[in-house]
């Protein structure tokens, strides 16, 4: 059951409230655990065995890293290595269920995989590894380790979070407040109104032009990309608010997954307001500790020794960069394409590392105010084009066809032509669009401000507040792209 | 502790390190600066810094991050 | 106490939407009271007809996809002063095939219908990939949810510019060039297995067949050559249909000397016929009309197009 379907918000979620409120506050785990199962199994049956033994794997690796610990008779560095073969044995179990299941592909054995795999082995790493270095205690309690790895919202994509963020809220029970009710509401109304206003009306125009870009003109093309982009942002974003929102319900805080990625000032600080739990997890788990892995720092001491502090500091995070970038590609799939597009942001955020200080030295020499808006805009320009050419590789059908449509934009194009393009939308859906898409760009405006707009609307009298929600839902019914005529577009980041 | 602010001011020039309590939480220490800081650490105070201390807390300023050395130090 | 008030506010709030969703989902109502699926194409087909000079088409053609990638009117006209359009649309379920064809009625006096027959296989509820049970239950239960997109049709005409509608060139056609052979071979192997038109859609049928009786016009119905869409179990069943009804049928998958080449006459590897595979049914259709009918060719009189 995907998020978006009114299923989930106006029966699914009801319902599993009101069980959860009307139960003891201290048996509410169990409501909980007991949906997070069924949801699973909706969605992908017997799979859920996969589920189960990673949940397995991470409780018992936890509980047997904490015995080695408190019972060793070896201390120091042979400690530490017999527990490396706990964690490592722990993550070859739940990783090596991933592997198989998504990149078997590549020898052609296709295997329908559990919902939710990318994400929640994520997190029994994150676990396993924090139970390792000792930033967390190993749960005892083995239903808390389940609700971590399952809660239903952030099952199917996301966000991925930590043990210490959500683990105790989800085992309390805490009471659903008024306040969080209607909060929670109103964010999944924000996602469906991403949703349905904009990501779901532009899906023809992306479908159409990259299905057979030869046909199109430079300029046609370069739409159906920053459609792309557009449909992958408030889609995804959507879907967080959506969950977001679901856990606010429950009064649990699910870590944020974006922040205004397109207000960043660089490829870098887009990672860090785009996806971020993914950002936070790699830089966390492969790009701290491969900086610090001794092979690297010995490395990077020889480099000091020849060349110089200037060029060795960058020596350990490149090379931690580079796996972080292999990583995050093909996290996302087995396919060149999503390699490629790891390999571009790597590429893009090395240069970005070693031309910081000349280009900051350019700055103050050449007093340009980079508090300015006309400098804001040149560098909102900028990343708007990186992003776009990094998306026309994530979604072309191959990396040599994302070379052939980036090749037709540059050599053919003519705006022209737009006048008289058949986008597959009529005037009135293109209009939409836009009045939708400008209307996320102006709440993307208020929230990087720091306003939050639920307060202020709460903060109105009752009729005013009312009839502000009541527009916003009658909004989506009237004009939302739903029913006959228009597609419904599947959760894109459920399949990664 | 001196001899930290100095490597702070080093690194993050113009930056108020002395007093600011949220170096990771405003982006001001980039997880880059984060690693220049620790190979500085490791070389001036003689200690090791596993990737388990790599936390907002350790980080945030620069209070936290002699409390952090002071412990490494005890450890080792 | 505060507990209490809380839920009636929860309560007050969903009470006050479900009002205004009873209250607008006046406006969003039928004017015909009939029911459509796809409310936009209907309206969109309907306005489409109304554009076209009273009284001026022969012949029109119904049906989903098939139907505007098959029959060719521009074709039909220029080789036999036949006038016609296309009134099918996409995935088009028998109810909006009533529904256009009633609105048709009232601007022209076709004396041939021509249905295509593979929407006598369309569920009138297709079953989605995905299924939404709120979502059903709402379409079925609030206009405002089922004919939402009306909004278009308001918005036109407060925008003054696009008040009048267009005249198509194509008259409803689909011109498309491109070829994905079909390679499958026989797909019509002799069966004695039939393949039943649904209840719920020969109930239509009938309506459809009263429509054309009130209108002096004649049915047919069509199967266009689709290997994809089309078997002999399909057939079987619409020649029982049609024998109940007493209605022509003619199955063009079975040859009737229009010689469809599969390695060029279907653009997408044999579900829809391209240009090519069109005209060959189009003057398929021409001569038939020609023998069986008396319209009268157009070519010469000026008046027309």
């Amino acid at each position: 059951m995907e998020y978006h379907l009114l299923t989930y918000s106006l029966l699914f979620l009801p319902i599993v409230a009101i069980l959860y409120q009307f139960t003891p506050a201290r048996l509410r785990w169990i409501v909980l655990l007991a949906a997070d199962y069924l949801f699973f199994w909706m969605v992908s049956k017997w799979l859920i065995i996969f589920l189960f033994i990673a949940t397995l794997t991470t409780y018992g690796t936890g509980r047997i890293l904490t015995y080695v610990t408190e019972h060793s008779t070896v201390k120091g560095k042979q400690l530490t290595k017999k527990k490396r073969c706990v964690l490592a044995l722990g993550i070859a179990i739940t990783l090596g269920m991933l592997i198989v299941f998504k990149y078997l592909k590549i020898f052609g054995l296709s295997l329908i995989a559990p919902i939710g795999i990318s994400y929640y082995t994520l997190q029994t790493i994150s676990y396993m590894t924090d139970v390792y270095r000792g930033t967390i205690k190993a749960d005892t309690n083995f239903a808390k380790v389940a609700l971590y790895l399952s809660f239903f919202p952030q099952i199917i994509e996301g966000p991925i979070s930590r043990y210490s963020q959500t683990a105790d809220a989800l085992f309390a029970g805490r009471s659903i407040e008024y306040c969080n009710l209607t909060y929670g509401y109103q964010r999944i109304l924000w996602g469906l109104f991403k949703k349905m206003m904009v990501a779901d009306r532009l899906a023809p125009v992306i479908f159409k032009i990259f299905g057979d870009y030869e046909k199109y003109d430079g300029a046609a093309v370069a739409v159906a990309v920053i459609c792309y982009t557009i449909q992958l942002y408030t889609e995804f974003s959507g879907g967080m608010d959506i969950i977001l929102g679901s856990g606010e319900i429950f009064g649990i805080t699910l870590p944020e997954n974006f922040r205004q990625p397109f207000f960043a000032s660089s490829a870098s600080d887009f990672w860090r307001r785009w996806h971020i739990t993914l950002g936070t997890w790699l830089k966390d788990y492969i790009f701290y500790p491969l900086s610090l892995a001794k092979p690297v720092k010995n490395f990077a001491k020889k480099v000091k020794a020849s060349c110089g502090i200037r060029v060795s500091r960058f020596v350990a995070p490149t090379i931690a960069l580079f796996f972080v970038w292999l990583s995050n590609g093909i996290w996302h799939g087995a396919g060149w394409t999503y390699l490629f597009y790891g390999m571009y942001y790597f590429v893009l955020i090395f240069i970005e590392n070693i031309t910081e200080e000349p280009i900051g030295k350019l700055i103050t020499k050449w007093n340009i105010h980079t508090e300015k808006l006309g400098w804001r805009l040149l560098t909102a320009f900028r990343l708007f084009i990186i992003i776009n050419v990094g998306e026309l590789f994530f979604r072309a059908p191959s990396v040599t066809q994302g070379f052939g449509m980036l090749g037709r934009i540059l050599t053919n194009f003519h705006i022209s032509i737009l006048n008289a393009m058949d986008f597959g939308l009529d005037n009135y859906d293109i209009l939409l669009s836009m009045a939708g898409i400008f209307i996320v760009l102006m709440v993307d405006i208020i929230h990087e401000k720091g306003i939050s707009i639920r307060d202020k609307i709460a903060s109105c009298r009752l009729p005013v507040r009312w009839g502000f929600w009541y527009a916003v839902i009658f909004f989506i019914i009237i004009l939302g792209a739903y029913g006959a005529g228009y597609t419904v577009v599947d959760m894109i980041y459920a399949a990664y | 502790m001196e001899k930290l602010i100095e490597i702070l001011e080093e690194i993050l020039p113009g930056e108020d390190v002395k007093n600011c309590t949220t170096l990771v939480d405003d982006h001001i220490l980039t997880s880059f600066d984060i690693l220049s800081l620790v190979s500085e650490i490791e070389d001036a105070f003689d200690v090791e810094v596993s990737p388990a201390e790599l936390t907002p807390e350790n980080f945030n300023s620069a209070a936290s991050l002699w409390e952090m050395i002071g412990r490494l130090k005890e450890e080792n | 106490m505060k507990l209490n008030k809380n839920i009636l506010k929860c309560v007050g709030f969903l009470l006050g939407l479900i009002i205004l969703l009873i209250a607008t989902s006046y406006s969003f109502r039928r004017k015909d009271g009939l029911y459509v699926y796809d409310s936009l194409s209907v309206n969109v087909k309907s306005a489409d007809i109304k554009a076209e000079p009273a009284d001026s088409l022969d012949v029109l053609f119904f049906g989903d996809s098939e139907s505007y990638a098959a029959f060719y009117p521009n074709y039909l006209y220029s080789k036999f002063g036949y006038t016609s359009f296309v009134c099918g649309t996409a995935a088009q379920k028998i109810c909006d095939t009533y529904a256009i064809l009633k609105n048709a009625f009232e601007t022209q006096s076709p004396k041939i219908i021509v249905l295509e027959t593979n929407c006598l296989f369309r569920k009138l509820k297709p079953k989605e990939k995905k299924p939404d049970l709120a979502m059903d239950y709402l379409t079925d239960t609030f206009p405002a949810f089922a004919n939402h997109t009306m909004w278009k049709g308001w918005a036109r005409k407060l925008l003054p510019k696009s008040r009048d509608v267009k005249r198509r060139k194509e008259k409803g056609f689909i011109v498309r060039e491109n070829v994905i052979p079909y390679k499958g071979g026989n797909y019509m192997r002799k069966t004695k297995k039939k393949c039943k038109v649904p209840k719920e859609i020969t109930a239509y049928l009938e309506k459809i067949i009263d429509l054309c009786e009130e209108n002096n016009a004649t049915l047919l119905l069509v199967s266009t050559p689709s290997p994809k869409n089309w078997n002999y179990k399909k057939h079987n069943g619409t020649k029982l249909c049609a024998d109940t009804y007493n209605i022509t049928y003619i199955d063009l998958n079975l040859d009737k000397g229009i010689n469809i080449d599969w390695s060029s006459d279907t653009k997408d590897g044999g579900d829809h016929l391209n240009l090519a595979g069109a005209k060959k049914v189009t003057k398929f259709m021409g001569k038939y009309f020609r023998e069986n009918f008396d319209l009268t060719d157009k070519r010469n009189n000026t008046e027309k197009k």
